[in-house]
């Protein structure tokens, strides 16, 4: 991994290696806080900065940390971190924090982050690490952003709170505001990134189906 | 390098800075950040209390609505006592008495330890808030009372409020929970409108007891003391029932309804 360009790899997560719908890691909080933009918005920002400085701290004592231990420091960083996010989340946008509830506390748990810290920030510096932890959560904004975007305009017509589609030329939805339509949402942008990137469509090593069409 | 850092002495040390920096890191942002989420949350509840009243809407301005239409009282549980006056002389206002941290903290003066415990809230308040909602600013006359209702769910203690109409002290005029720890999806359903629309109307009370309960039945909608409960939480509707048990009950806030009612009848007979 040495070497990478600073472009790369902030940009590469974002469309070529996109962690929801590559490496399909932190689905569940996209399953559930979609419903509405402002809430997406606030996740994704959440997401970017606990991911970011996640890495940067994992990869500032990169050469210090014990095998034994590695896993755990990695978890109290980002545990740590979620909790500043958390406090300010309650002190600036106490709406919000009641709305995301768990989930904002379950940015610890999400793949992503966790997998960006021993993947790529215990063996890269600082700066690339800060860089590869904005990229993935550039990438994981972008599908939140899209999926809520589709879900809050669909399920209720509105976008960031406001009525978009008025309910005289538009009955929203209610499916889309449950979690499978979010499920739906995701494999439609997965399908979409796949034929624009053929690299990411997977060799059908099962013998099952026909190998994938061109 | 390999084995100075695998050392028993490296692994220490690292856990033990790294556990002082991350508390520390921690402590501050909850410590520097604890005066604007106290304003949140007194904001936040003031919200819950006007909703439970039916008067929020969007766009409405909190803290200009309640300060126009609520009228925060404390009363003395034991003997359904005023004691807003004593409270402003030991607390130096109404809303500097926080009735539930006192309890909370197992405050020996001012709250004490229940026996008989049917919400599992272990210590009780003596003296608890009453939010009398006012017709308007000048025109003092109550249509609406809100009372403070706290009680164990499933995983946590869910706080809300409930507002009885005036007219009767029987007619729920809505019903909110300001802060629970509930599953999303099961025991959550209890913030969800649709479900706190269905307590709008209901009655409280049948021959002088709580007789709301969170049922099953497909009839719930006929029925004046039953509510459809929430399916996969049994737990926490179990807990919405026991709460309004106990604080509509003796040990709570049955004392001061029946103060309420008596004053209303005594003034509808001197009119008469």
């Amino acid at each position: 991994m040495a070497g990478n360009k600073t472009k790369d790899v902030l940009f590469n997560p974002i469309i070529h290696n996109n962690p929801i719908a590559l490496q399909v890691l932190g689905i569940c909080s996209a399953l559930a806080v979609t419903t509405r933009l402002d809430k997406s918005l606030t996740m994704c920002l959440a997401v970017i900065f606990v991911c970011a400085m996640a890495n940067a701290s994992v990869a500032l004592i990169r050469d210090r940390i014990p095998n034994s231990i590695r896993i755990i420091v990695q978890m109290t960083i980002i545990a740590s971190l979620v909790i500043v996010v958390d406090q300010v989340l309650q002190a600036v946008a106490y709406g919000l924090s009641k709305e995301l509830s768990v989930f904002v506390g379950l940015i610890i748990t999400n793949c992503i982050i966790m997998g960006r810290a021993e993947g790529f920030a215990m063996q890269n510096t600082v700066k690339d690490s800060f860089i590869d932890g904005i990229g993935n959560g550039l990438g994981y904004s972008m599908i939140l952003l899209v999926v809520g975007f589709f879900r809050e305009l669909f399920g209720s017509g509105k976008l960031f709170g406001i009525t978009v589609l008025p309910e005289s030329i538009y009955q929203p939805n209610g499916l889309m505001l449950l979690p499978p339509s979010a499920f739906f949402i995701i494999g439609f942008i997965i399908w979409a990134i796949r034929a624009y990137d053929r690299d990411q469509v997977e060799n059908d090593d099962s013998g099952i189906g026909h190998s994938h069409a061109h | 390098m390999a084995s100075n850092k695998n050392s028993i002495a490296n692994t220490l040390t690292v856990a033990i800075v790294l556990c002082l920096v991350c508390a520390t890191v921690v402590c501050s942002a909850a410590v520097g950040l604890r005066t604007l989420q106290t304003k949140n949350k007194l904001l936040d509840r003031q919200a819950n209390i006007l909703a439970a009243a039916g008067l929020m809407e969007d766009g409405t301005n909190v803290a200009e609505t309640f300060e126009k239409r609520i009228e925060d009282h404390v009363i003395d549980l034991d003997t359904g006592d005023d004691v807003t006056d004593k409270v402003i002389e030991e607390f130096g206002s109404v809303a500097n008495y926080d009735s539930i941290e006192l309890a909370e903290s197992n405050n020996e003066e001012y709250s004490e330890p229940l026996v008989e415990d049917p919400a599992t809230i272990k210590r009780r308040e003596n003296w608890a808030h009453v939010y009398i909602v006012k017709t308007s600013a000048e025109n003092v006359k109550p249509i609406m009372y809100v009372f403070p209702i706290r009680g164990k769910g499933l995983w946590s203690i869910l706080k809300g409020f409930i507002a009885l109409d005036a007219k009767d002290m029987d007619t729920i005029n809505g019903i909110t929970y300001y802060a629970h720890q509930e599953t999303p999806g099961l025991g959550g359903e209890v913030d969800n409108p649709i479900w706190k629309s269905h307590w709008v109307g209901k009655k409280l009370f049948q021959d002088g007891s709580v007789a709301i309960r969170l049922v099953k039945s497909p009839d719930w909608k006929d029925n004046p003391h039953e509510v459809d409960a929430l399916s996969g939480a049994t737990i926490t509707c179990r807990g919405v029932e026991r709460m309004l048990d106990f604080w509509m009950g003796n040990q709570g806030f049955e004392k001061y309804i029946d103060k309420i009612k008596t004053e209303d009848a005594s003034a509808q007979a001197s009119i008469n």
